[in-house]
């Protein structure tokens, strides 16, 4: 199973495991696994979001700090 | 006084003479000439009119047969230049000279408008005065190239200009003559120059208003070709109030003058800032909706993940099924059998009991019930094979 490093690339991945276990077509094993992955998948994704805001957020105030210089 | 009337020519004989000589002559006979219209006037057999210097010292009277008439260009107006082709013809009967006219053509100013359009037409043909040949001015030159006379206010009008709207522009002067007979020349060179020296991004050729005269360097076919030749694209700002020159007409741009010149090559540092700082708020907005979008679009899939708990079928389904397992497996208990009030009857040897075959009375048995365990003998057979309760 690919493990996928790119954040649209987690996130279909979680997309498709869901959709496996709403439609109940995975044996019991499967399931309980495939739903650890997502839940580890989706934390992996959250903190991404949070580390971007931040970057951006920093990006924001140098442009913006900038603008008095102008 | 008899050698005098002897050798004294008749009158027919000087005529013939002279009109000998005035029509033996190449020069006479095939002859441009240019002065004033003094009078005119049209006949059914031909246009008389009479041609003066400025100071009128010398008339010449012409002759435009009516054959004729329809094929000059300009027609004698009394007080106008004209010029004309034809030769000198003797009458020797009147005993003057006329001009016939072939040809005719505006003199004086109008000439040069007649060459100048001529001139027009021609370039205009060979495509140079084309939209398409037109070339993009480069948004923000880094180094420009200006032709003009030193001398001119046109050069101190423009580098105010540059001062004010781009400082730090690197300009490349080539100065030139802009006026008189050695302009075309002296644009022509410096156009060249800048040429070869390569670095100028953009040429302006320029001039500040001066009389319509002045200006006739602009309308030079050497100096319009240069401009369509030139590999860096020129910019003009030739001041004046009449038509465009044909420098205007053939250049990449025309402004009108020196300063527009100047302006449209440089930026206009207040849009430049608008933009930038569009710009900027358009990059922040972009990314903060997509990092919203993405956010929220995570906190969906959160949802619908905690929730697989409740909604997944096959877990329902096992949940369901091992329930309704554990529920057989409680009533199969033996234990919960016997507190029912059922008993396990065993022989003596251990043997469970399950019908009455083979069994006497007096036989020992043991019983044990759902609490508490007895040894019995068997008094008498009821009955061996019902089943009833």
């Amino acid at each position: 199973m690919k493990n996928p490093q790119k954040f649209e690339a987690k996130i279909a991945l979680i997309e498709e495991i869901i959709k496996k276990i709403e439609t109940g077509e995975l044996p019991l094993e499967k399931v309980f696994s495939e739903y650890e992955k997502a839940g580890k998948l989706l934390q992996e994704c959250e903190s991404f979001l949070e580390q971007g805001k931040e970057r951006m957020n920093l990006v924001i105030e140098t442009l913006t700090a900038g603008e008095t210089e102008f | 006084m008899n050698q005098l009337t002897d050798t004294a020519l008749s009158v027919g004989g000087v005529t013939e003479y002279i009109k000998a000589l005035v029509e033996g002559d190449r020069f006479l006979q095939t002859l441009w000439l240019t002065g004033e219209v003094s009078s005119t006037g049209y006949h059914t057999t031909g246009t008389f009119f009479t041609l003066c210097d400025p100071d009128c010292e010398a008339t010449l009277r012409c002759v435009i047969w009516r054959s004729q008439r329809a094929k000059v260009v300009q027609h004698p107006q009394q007080g106008e230049q004209l010029l004309v082709l034809g030769s000198i013809n003797l009458y020797a009967k009147r005993g003057e000279y006329q001009m016939t006219v072939w040809q005719a053509l505006p003199g004086g100013e109008g000439l040069q408008a007649l060459r100048l359009q001529q001139l027009k037409s021609r370039l205009e043909a060979e495509g140079l005065f084309a939209p398409e040949r037109k070339r993009p001015l480069p948004a923000y030159p880094q180094t420009l190239a200006i032709v003009t006379s030193p001398k001119a206010a046109a050069w101190g009008d423009m580098q105010r200009t540059f001062q004010q709207r781009a400082p730090g522009l690197h300009l490349l002067f080539a100065p030139a003559t802009v006026q008189g007979e050695t302009a075309p020349n002296s644009i022509v060179t410096a156009i060249e120059n800048v040429n070869r020296d390569g670095r100028a991004e953009v040429i302006i050729l320029a001039r500040g208003g001066g009389a319509v005269e002045d200006l006739t360097c602009f309308n030079d076919e050497r100096v319009v070709r240069a401009i369509g030749q030139s590999n860096i694209p020129i910019v003009t700002g030739i001041g004046h109030q009449r038509d465009e020159s044909l420098a205007d007409l053939v250049a990449d741009f025309a402004a009108h003058t020196p300063t527009a010149a100047a302006e449209s090559v440089t930026p206009d540092y207040s849009l430049l800032k608008a933009c930038h700082q569009q710009r900027r708020s358009r990059l922040t907005l972009a990314l903060t909706q997509r990092l919203r979008w993405e956010v929220e679009h995570l906190a969906t899939l959160n949802k619908r993940f905690k929730s697989l708990l409740a909604t997944a079928p096959i877990l329902n389904q096992a949940v369901a099924k091992c329930q309704i397992f554990s529920q057989k497996l409680i009533a199969l208990d033996p234990q919960a059998v016997l507190t029912r009030g059922y008993a396990i009857v065993k022989l003596a040897d251990g043997s469970l009991l399950r019908n009455a075959d083979n069994l006497v009375p007096q036989q020992e048995l043991t019983i044990q019930l759902g609490q508490g365990k007895l040894k019995v003998k068997i008094t008498e057979i009821l009955d061996e094979k019902s089943s009833k309760i």
